[in-house]
């Protein structure tokens, strides 16, 4: 009798848990709650019926691997500085230089890959520039800041090739990354006036 | 009444003729006779003038379109020092040395002088930059091992970064193997010009060409059997012998010489000359390459500009004009010594030195610094860069016109390299070589991938044996080199269409597998002959699974995967199956290509190996730039790396971390059908190396990438990472870690027998947990 009752309790569970799982699959996919960034269980509501096993958590993920400053980077940012100053001077070839410099001295550091991406662009190479821009992603996508400048560039670049919809797209992610960025925003404006 | 008007020489010739005894037809003779004397004066005229307007021409045409005949140099990368650079004061004392640079304990130093009190180093102008303000002279201050400071000591700036002075590692010679440093006249020291003119012409200032007395003063001491100090000979006529003449001893050709000189001095004044003549002379071999000029000679000898060199020093440049194998201080110093001392005398006869001066330097002791004999210090990436200057430069521009070719070799890897191939070829050949009685061959390049600089090149055993480039001619079937790609298009699925995701945690099942594809039929085996049932695609990769790669390569689509070869630079891969497993042909040079994409967060960078050519005075032909493509997703290209960094922690690249090299870094082995061809590729954040080894006619090397390649990669890594530092790899945003369980793929939980953390791409991360030995046990049922 009492073997007959753990079969049922057992049965009427797993029904519970199958019931439960198919309302977890009606959710999107990709929209993940905010603690998704530490794993979560797989089914976040609790489960009344289990008397005898709790559910158990899923393992937590090690924290991703920060970036470690580069011997260069100092110096790699003063280089850029000063390629920067070529470059408004109109000195593109000395500023190529510099940044080349630079990129070499510290090569995990983004600014002078974004550098040479604005360079790039404003010779109206757009494909290597988005190469330069999709590296300096690589390495600033932690600081709003310079991702929103990044975002920024992409948006310019799409925008002199006549892209409207993607430039829009990407000057909205810039605003969004860094609403102090008022350039973006500008250029935001003007796109969706028209 | 006529007047006849009888000339000087005629009467004179009547008086002769009249003292001759006259025979009846005595009229008749006298004609015959001053006729054929007047015949050969017109000859001998028309003879001579012809030979005096040809020697003119000869001589006014050379000094015309008078050029040297400059071969061009390729120089090696400079580096770069920075602020805070790890590097000791050994290290670049060392780099200094090998410029050619002087050391002195003296505060104040010239160009081309360091002090190591301070550490003050004046470079010379290498003219890297137009811009001649880039390159003043530099304080470096070091902390132990690390660069503090640079100081400018024009402005007193510090400066973030300094471009060293590059090394040059050959020159490009066309028929003459000559190398010479141009000198204007007003740069030689007043010191060389008394030795050479004191010792081979002390009358040069003084004669027309040719000197009447040094002449017969040769002649009397040849025919007195005296030893001569000075030959008869002016410099001027040496000039001309070097210029247009054979040097065979004839009087017709010293007839000439002296002629020509005789031209030459109406043509350019003594201090023309005198340029001409020391920047001309032979002084010596370096290897198979002359040495010719005082200019040349004196950074060859004494590791110094002409400008800079001492009494003694330009005593011993001058007596070695005579004869400069005999007086060569390397192998006969002594000799070398007491011409010296000769030479110094005269000068002390000519005034240019006083009694007391001639006395002291002659106590100087003969000092030269040893060099390095070899003319190509990288021959396969010269010849490389050669090939590539043809495309752009004529022959005669490139062996004659002092183009000066900077390029992107780091010479310090460079020997590294060429010592890695050599040791590993040691190494195959102790094993292979008693059964294939033939030696195999390697190849190796290494690039920085950002940049896409070759910073070291070696195309096989031997240069002077083959000149055959296997880095870039060489075809070979890339084998499991190529199995990332598979990976990677299986990733960028996720971007495309999202109909089937795959991760590095997605399970395949590692089976034998018959694969029926256009009426033919394909089974593809792993190498050693095991299967390992279902794994994830991260251990697929790790060890190298090839029915789990060809397997996953059916799932994500042949074009899309020949797709994505084409643009890493593999070539024309065509959509078979079997490119799964590399069975087609790409040149190591298009492997290191393709890797940069990993490398580099999903951006190609084009491999260069000239970086600027400038002309003979520093002014920019060509300068080349970085060249990059957006190929794949950053996240893509960074689950790669990771997934490529198993393969050295735990997979067939294992060995990597056993023979010592321990910082963070991704690669792949490569072995081919029967062992034909053994790869490895490996990245670091700074440094892409691939190595190749196997037989040029195909023969198998029986040999794994790990057991042939992989150890020549770790020779050569170990060393080319020394100086640089150890960085990690950079995450991109959109990549998230989740412990899984690699039996199911699923999310891990404390039940599971066996968890790691896995790197998906953000969106295709497992959300449920794993069913096998997950919390819902239920689950089971669902």
């Amino acid at each position: 009798m009492k073997r007959t009752l753990t079969i049922f309790l057992l049965v009427l569970i797993t029904f519970a848990g199958c019931s439960k799982k198919k309302h977890a699959a009606i959710e999107p996919p990709v929209q993940e709650p905010p603690s998704s960034v530490e794993p979560q269980p797989a089914s976040p509501q609790p489960q009344p019926a289990q008397p005898t096993t709790p559910p158990k958590r899923t393992l937590e993920a090690p924290a991703p691997k920060k970036r470690a400053p580069s011997p260069g980077d100092t110096s790699a940012i003063k280089l850029v500085e000063s390629g920067v100053k070529q470059m408004n001077a109109g000195n593109l070839d000395q500023a190529e230089q510099i940044f080349e410099q630079a990129l070499r001295v510290s090569p995990n550091n983004g600014r002078p890959y974004y550098y040479l991406g604005v360079l790039s662009a404003k010779q109206k190479q757009y494909e290597r520039a988005s190469g330069f821009l999709s590296q300096a992603e690589v390495h600033l996508h932690d600081d709003p800041f310079w991702m929103s400048q990044i975002l920024l560039q992409e948006g310019l670049i799409l925008k002199a090739q006549n892209q409207k919809d993607a430039a829009i797209q990407k000057f909205r992610e810039a605003v969004s990354t860094d609403p102090t960025n008022t350039y973006a925003q500008s250029e935001l404006a003007a796109l969706t006036k028209k | 009444m006529e007047v006849r008007t009888v000339s000087y020489d005629t009467m004179m010739i009547r008086r002769v003729i009249r003292r001759i005894p006259v025979g009846p037809n005595g009229k008749l003779l006298t004609r015959i006779a001053l006729g054929f004397f007047f015949l050969c004066v017109i000859v001998i005229a028309f003879f001579g003038i012809r030979f005096y307007l040809d020697c003119r021409s000869v001589v006014e045409n050379h000094l015309k379109s008078q050029t040297w005949s400059l071969p061009s140099t390729i120089y090696a990368d400079a580096p770069i020092l920075y602020e805070g650079m790890p590097m000791k004061p050994a290290r670049l004392i060392e780099y200094l040395q090998r410029l050619d640079y002087q050391s002195t304990k003296d505060s104040s130093v010239g160009a081309g002088q360091f002090s190591t009190q301070e550490f003050d180093v004046r470079f010379r102008k290498h003219s890297l930059f137009d811009d001649a303000a880039a390159e003043p002279p530099v304080l470096v201050h070091f902390n132990k091992t690390t660069i503090e400071s640079i100081q400018n000591l024009s402005s007193k700036e510090d400066l973030p970064a300094y471009e060293l002075e590059p090394i040059a590692i050959s020159n490009l010679f066309g028929e003459e193997w000559e190398k010479r440093t141009l000198v204007k006249y007003k740069d030689f020291p007043n010191d060389i010009v008394q030795a050479v003119v004191s010792i081979e012409d002390r009358r040069f200032f003084h004669h027309g060409g040719v000197d009447i007395k040094a002449v017969f003063r040769a002649i009397w001491n040849d025919l007195s059997h005296k030893k001569q100090l000075q030959g008869g000979s002016t410099i001027t006529q040496q000039l001309v012998k070097n210029f247009y003449l054979t040097p065979e001893r004839s009087v017709r050709r010293k007839v000439r010489e002296a002629t020509m000189a005789w031209i030459m001095e109406g043509k350019l004044s003594k201090e023309q000359i005198l340029e001409l003549y020391l920047n001309e002379i032979y002084l010596g071999q370096r290897g198979a390459m002359s040495v010719n000029g005082v200019g040349e000679a004196s950074r060859l000898y004494f590791r110094k500009d002409v400008e800079r060199i001492d009494v003694p020093e330009a005593a011993l440049l001058a007596g070695m004009i005579q004869a400069p194998n005999i007086y060569n201080p390397y192998k006969h110093p002594k000799e070398a010594k007491i011409r010296r001392d000769t030479v110094l005398a005269t000068m002390q006869e000519t005034g240019a030195i006083t009694a007391a001066e001639f006395e002291e330097f002659k106590k100087a002791p003969i000092v030269v610094y040893p060099f390095d004999s070899r003319i190509n210090l990288a021959p396969y990436f010269g010849s490389i860069v050669k090939t590539q200057l043809l495309e752009k430069y004529d022959q005669q521009s490139i062996y004659t016109k002092n183009l000066r070719i900077f390029t992107t070799l780091d010479l310090e890897m460079q020997q590294e390299a060429e010592v890695a191939i050599q040791e590993g070829l040691q190494a195959i050949d102790k094993i292979r070589f008693s059964k294939t009685k033939k030696k195999a061959e390697a190849c190796l390049i290494a690039i920085e991938p950002q940049t896409g600089y070759v910073r070291a090149l070696v195309g096989g055993r031997s240069f002077s044996q083959s000149q055959f480039d296997r880095v870039k001619q060489a075809k070979r079937q890339p084998g499991s080199v190529f199995k990332p790609v598979v990976y990677a298009a299986a990733f960028e699925r996720f971007f495309q269409t999202q109909d089937r995701i795959f991760t590095p945690a997605t399970l395949v099942d590692d089976e034998p597998w018959t694969l029926h594809f256009q009426d033919q039929i394909w089974q593809p085996k792993n190498y050693d002959g095991q299967y390992h049932g279902i794994v994830t695609l991260r251990d697929a990769l790790a060890h190298s699974m090839n029915v789990a790669t060809a397997k996953l390569a059916m799932d994500v689509g042949l074009d899309k995967i020949s797709l994505l070869g084409r643009q890493l630079g593999f070539g024309d891969v065509k959509p078979y199956p079997s490119i799964a497993l590399g069975a087609f042909e790409v040149s190591p040079w298009q492997v290191a290509t393709a890797y940069t994409v990993f490398a580099n967060g999903g951006v190609k960078t084009e491999i260069r190996s000239i970086k600027k050519v400038a002309d003979t005075k520093g002014a920019t032909l060509e300068r080349s730039q970085i060249e990059v493509k957006k190929i794949l997703h950053p996240q893509t290209a960074y689950l790669i790396t990771d997934m490529l960094t198993t393969v050295l922690s735990q997979g067939t690249g294992a060995p990597v971390k056993q023979l010592g090299f321990r910082r963070p870094a991704a690669g792949k082995t490569g072995t081919t059908d029967e062992y034909r061809d053994a790869w490895f590729v490996g990245y670091t954040p700074n440094l892409l190396c691939v190595v190749w080894t196997g037989y040029d006619d195909n023969t198998p090397i029986k040999m794994t990438g790990a057991q042939a390649a992989l150890p020549i990669w770790v020779r050569f890594m170990m060393k080319a990472t020394e100086n640089l530092p150890a960085e990690e790899f950079s995450s991109p945003h959109g990549v998230v870690i989740r412990m899984i369980d690699p039996t199911t793929g699923g999310l891990a939980t404390e039940d599971c027998p066996e968890s790691r953390p896995e790197l998906f791409i953000e969106g295709t991360e497992p959300r449920e947990a794993c069913k096998q030995h997950g919390s819902h046990w239920w689950n089971i049922f669902g």
